[in-house]
């Protein structure tokens, strides 16, 4: 392992600035993370992921639930990949409807690539490491009054 | 990040995109280096790994929103681990001491501490005083000579430990044999992470070099320096080594300055051609950065040292520099020509510590959103013209990492001159998101930003209501380095004007529908000059109502709600009606009255509040005013106003109310009375204007019906106003200026001719009549009777309360009045004359009397009703108070004769 010296905490609390229009939600958003463990025979098993190691999966489950009267549209769902962790690719659902980013200004469909000039001049296009997302985004359109939706993404934390 | 994406080129401004291609793949390449190491550490143990999910979403309504999840932290457990490095090889002689640089990394993710131990590593010559000990600055020397053989040392999560080992060559040991040294680390936090490396020494009778690396510095930012590099050599073996060849070649991003080889043998300069040196006894090269020294001989015991100096180049990422050098040499003098194997110096590591510096601008003409920059230039303002109080603005600037390591920025914003109350929100480059601490310290910030990384936040500044201003209004905007805070740059965020909300009050029509300024368009503080709308009521009804349709016209850019009030005040600084009025509001909440047909619907809601109206939008407001009956006539000014209790918008519109005039008198009552033949009645009458004007004449009559037969009737007014005809009361023929509402009271005095006879009935009509065909009549009718009992009441002054009213400066019984000499004390003697002056007896009479106010009944005087009590001349006394009482005295008199009469009297005192 090399780093970078000096070292900063990698994590910080995430301070949510709450303003007036917030207070009149409709569209409730829960997070639920779970640590993922696979017992002897292969069975996986969700345990709460108040603690984990580095190598450990963790499962992001975010449920969105229209509690308004009225149906809303352009939702677009936006699910963190916090610093320190690795978002494991085949794990996101739902995978249509995906865009994904990694700084959380750019965002382009997933999976996402990027253009790398050789040293001989030509452009090769490769896909962009897991370890870089750092943000996905679903849009899931419209929500019905009533309606909930869930996305879910499991990430490694990083060894 | 430089644009790593497809589609963001598309998201970019051609300004942008023209930079990043200057900027090249090169730092595209080392950028994305750093990240990938950054992005692969294990979290440090106890670290959260916090998570918070977040939607937007376009509501009912049409305004965007955001809804955020619950946050989830999951806190990184330990796990320990560590490698050392390297196994060791070198020369040694019989005798000598051999020195091996090792380094300890702490692979886990939390401070770990190691026991270090070394030992023989019992091969065939064993070594002795095998010892550890520091070596921070990699110099491939010991720091100081505390042994730390067997200790524990104690690396940070991340870092790591240098030291070298040492032990010493038995002097017995031949030529040709080998010996080794074994270090064994050991984690305390968990044992079972070990890790081990051997050192191997080859005994040599020949020369036996060594060679150790240093630089000058070991840390500087990019680019630095020149530091110098020293390459020092020592022969501690028993022969002459030959063609010592040292080679350094320097790691990319360290670059050789040209010209500045020295040995400290020669003294001189080298040079670095390929050339014969001015020194002899050395070669010496330079090709691009792999420098070349071969010095001819090494003696035993001698030592030199070569060295040069190196510049760090610009552009690096924060990184280690890990450089070493190799040599050979040919150990045994004047032997056989053959040479060692390359051997390696210890490593000198050079840190290139990050240099933090930071730009944060307005956007110039670049403005993602629109307006965010009025002024289209770079100039470190961000202008936006004009906004209206109580309103949102967002300002865009551009943070751009112009140091040469990743850094994150906090920023900060601080109101120089906005309003108090404004509200700043800073929000992430989407526009949308609240912008977060992504670093624990508390102050928002970019998040990691590569460098030449270019973050644009945006700063939301909500404006509080009423807060009008002409003066520039600044935030000043710090974007500071979380690797060098004193590293920041500010960026002020003004807007040159906050203008005020304004609303418009029309009648009739909406600014929408047309409004122009004959409906009360535009904004008047005190309502306009002339009334734009006058309704006329006739207050004949018990209510009255005059109905203005108005419009309230938010003419603001923000919605908004209007408090109504009328007033006759046109600034509203009391809120005055005229008495009796008053004024009820009814506002169209529904929109589906529209007043076009002048009715108020059903619908409409009863209140003082318009309740929400958008931008540019309106809504009717019916103001019913109630006018009481009989208002005077006039025309009224009334004013009303719409005033938002939250911007302070206001207008006021001038109306007015026309009272019409209501003409009407009326006469009251209508009486009769009985008169003796050649006397006389009086008949009380009140005359009263009935309309809201004064009428200014109103002439009186009256005729009596036995005119003929020598009736004649007298109108008076009460002149004096003591309610009773008095010789004082002048004889009129018309009343002049009789207000509204006012009444005046009239005396028809009727005579009756002496030969009347008994029964005969007259009817005097007394005609008010005030022009324009307003009249009234009241008639009194008159009755001649002959029987006929007439009360005579006298009143004398009894000083001394004796019963008479002879004494010195009494006053005898008389009918007038007495003005003077009643003092409190003195008594006041009454006599009551009952007389019968018809032509039949009169029965059953009954006089009674009461003791005016200011006295009390007296008995206790000296003599007669004084002290007797009162007296009646026929019949008895039937009621009378006690001494010193108040209330009625009654005289039973009986039946009176024709022409006889009764005498009563009582005696009071005044009050004293």
């Amino acid at each position: 392992m090399s780093l970078a010296t000096p070292y900063r905490p990698l994590f910080g609390l995430l301070f949510v600035l709450i303003f007036s229009a917030a207070a009149q939600a409709e569209v409730s958003a829960s997070l639920v993370a779970n640590k993922v463990e696979t017992d002897p025979q292969g069975q996986e098993r969700l345990l709460p992921a108040e603690r984990a190691t580095p190598g450990d999966l963790i499962e992001y489950v975010v449920l969105y639930h229209n509690q308004g009267e009225e149906t809303v549209r352009d939702l677009r769902a936006d699910l963190p990949i916090p610093a320190g962790v690795e978002l494991q690719l085949d794990s996101i659902e739902p995978k249509r409807r995906l865009e994904a980013s990694v700084d959380g200004q750019a965002y382009a469909p997933f999976p996402l690539k990027r253009t790398h000039t050789l040293p001989d001049g030509r452009v090769e296009e490769q896909m962009v490491p897991a370890s870089e997302y750092r943000h996905l985004r679903w849009t899931l359109f419209s929500l019905q009054a009533g309606e909930q939706k869930r996305v879910k993404a499991r990430v490694k934390v990083s060894e | 990040m430089t644009n790593p994406l497809h589609t963001s080129a598309t998201r970019r401004r051609a300004g942008a995109n023209s930079l990043f291609a200057l900027l090249g793949s090169a730092v595209a390449g080392l950028a994305l280096l750093f990240s990938m190491q950054a992005g692969a550490a294990a979290p440090e143990a106890g670290s959260i790994i916090g998570n918070q999910a977040s939607a937007t979403y376009v509501d009912a309504g049409g305004v965007t929103r955001t809804a955020t999840s619950n946050r989830v932290d999951t806190i990184v457990d330990s796990v320990y681990g560590l490698t050392l490095t390297a196994d060791g090889t070198k020369y040694a002689a019989p005798g000598a001491q051999v020195t091996f640089p090792h380094t300890l990394t702490n692979t886990g993710n939390t401070e770990d501490s190691y026991t270090l131990s070394a030992a023989d590593g019992g091969s065939a010559v064993t070594l002795t005083n095998v010892k550890i000990y520091e070596d921070l600055n990699g110099d491939g020397t010991p720091d100081n000579f505390v042994n730390l053989n067997g200790t524990n040392v104690t690396v940070a999560y991340g870092g790591n430990y240098k030291f070298v080992i040492v032990g010493t060559v038995p002097g017995t040991a031949t030529g040709g044999s080998s010996g080794s040294l074994t270090i064994d680390a050991t984690s305390v936090g968990d044992g079972a992470q070990t890790a081990s490396n051997t050192d191997t020494i080859h005994v040599s009778d020949d020369a036996v070099i060594g060679v150790v690396k240093s630089m000058s510095a070991t840390s500087g930012e990019s680019p630095s320096g020149p530091y110098t590099v020293t390459l020092a050599y020592t022969n501690t073996g028993n022969n002459t080594a030959t063609d010592l060849s040292i080679t350094d070649s320097l790691p990319a991003g360290m670059s050789y300055v040209a010209s500045t080889g020295v040995w400290s043998v020669g003294g001189a300069t080298l040079t670095d051609a390929s050339d014969v040196e001015a020194a002899t006894g050395i070669t010496y090269t330079s090709s691009g950065n792999v420098i070349v020294a071969v010095i001819a001989s090494v003696a035993p015991g001698d030592s030199g040292t070569v060295s040069f100096q190196v510049t760090i180049d610009g552009g690096l990422a924060p990184q280690t520099l890990d450089n070493k050098g190799v040599f050979t040499f040919d150990p045994d003098g004047a032997g056989p020509t053959g040479t060692t194997p390359n051997t390696d110096t210890n490593i000198v590591t050079f840190t290139v510590i990050p240099t933090a510096a930071v730009t944060i601008s307005d956007t110039g003409a670049t403005d993602t959103l629109a307006d965010s920059d009025t002024d289209l230039t770079l100039n470190d303002i961000s202008l936006i013209a004009s906004a209206q109080e109580g309103s949102t603005v967002i300002f865009q600037n551009v943070v751009t990492n112009t140091g040469s390591g990743t850094d994150t920025f906090n920023i900060t914003v601080a109101n120089t001159s906005f309003p108090a109350g404004t509200t700043f929100v800073l929000l992430k480059s989407d526009g949308v998101t609240p912008l977060a601490d992504t670093d624990g310290d508390n102050v928002l910030d970019t998040g990691p930003l590569a460098a030449s990384g270019v973050y644009n936040i945006f700063v939301k500044a909500i404006l509080p209501p009423d807060s009008a201003t002409a003066v520039p209004s600044d935030a000043t905007v710090t974007a500071t380095s979380s690797n060098t805070p004193g590293v920041s740059d500010t960026v002020v965020d003004r807007i040159t004007e906050i203008t005020a909300s304004t609303v418009d009050l029309t009648n009739n029509v909406s600014l929408a529908g047309g409004a122009v300024a004959t409906d009360g368009s535009g904004v008047q503080a005190t309502g306009e000059a002339l009334a734009i709308t006058t309704l006329s009521v006739t207050p004949s009804n018990a209510t009255n109502t005059a109905t203005f349709v108005l419009f309230v016209n938010n003419t603001s850019s923000l919605g908004d709600s209007y408090e109504l009030k009328a007033s006759t005040d046109n600034t509203f600084g009391t809120i005055t009606l005229p008495t009796g009025w008053s004024v009820k509001f009814y506002v169209d909440a529904d929109g589906t009255d529209g007043g076009a047909d002048g009715v108020m619907d059903a619908g409409v809601t009863q209140s003082t509040s318009t309740g929400a109206i958008l931008s540019s939008a309106n809504k009717l407001v019916w103001a019913v005013v109630s006018i009481p009956q009989n208002f005077s006539a006039g025309t009224y000014d009334i004013y009303f106003r719409a005033q938002s209790p939250s911007t302070g918008a206001t207008d006021v519109k001038h109306d007015a109310v026309t009272v019409e005039t209501i003409r009407a008198i009326s006469l009251a009552p209508s009486n009769s009375g009985q008169v003796y033949p050649g006397g006389s009645v009086v008949y009380q009458h009140t005359l009263k204007n009935a309309g809201n004007a004064t009428e200014t004449t109103i002439n009186l009559s009256s005729t009596d019906s036995k005119l003929a037969d020598g009736w004649s009737s007298v109108i008076y007014e009460d002149t004096d106003g003591s309610g009773d005809l008095s010789a004082s009361d002048l004889v009129i023929s018309s009343v002049s200026n009789l207000g509204a509402g006012v009444s005046k009271t009239l005396f028809v005095k009727v005579f009756a001719p002496a030969g009347a006879l008994e029964g005969v009935v007259d009817t005097t009509t007394l005609d008010a009549d005030a022009g324009g065909g307003i009249t009234a009549t009241v008639n009194d009718t008159t009755t001649v009777i002959v029987g006929d009992l007439t009360l005579t009441k006298k009143q004398g002054l009894d000083l001394n309360c004796d019963g008479d009213t002879a004494d010195a400066g009494e006053i005898a019984f008389r009918t007038t009045q007495i003005s003077s000499g009643a003092v409190p004390g003195s008594c006041l003697l009454y006599q009551i004359t009952a007389a019968n002056s018809g032509i039949d007896p009169i029965t059953t009479v009954v006089v009674n009397d009461a003791t005016p106010s200011f006295t009390t009944y007296e008995l206790s005087g000296s003599a007669g009703t004084c002290s007797g009590g009162a007296t009646t001349s026929v019949g008895t006394i039937t009621a009378s108070p006690a001494d010193g009482g108040v209330g009625t005295i009654t005289a039973t008199v009986g039946t009176l004769a024709a022409g006889s009469s009764a005498v009563i009297e009582f005696c009071v005192q005044i009050d004293q």
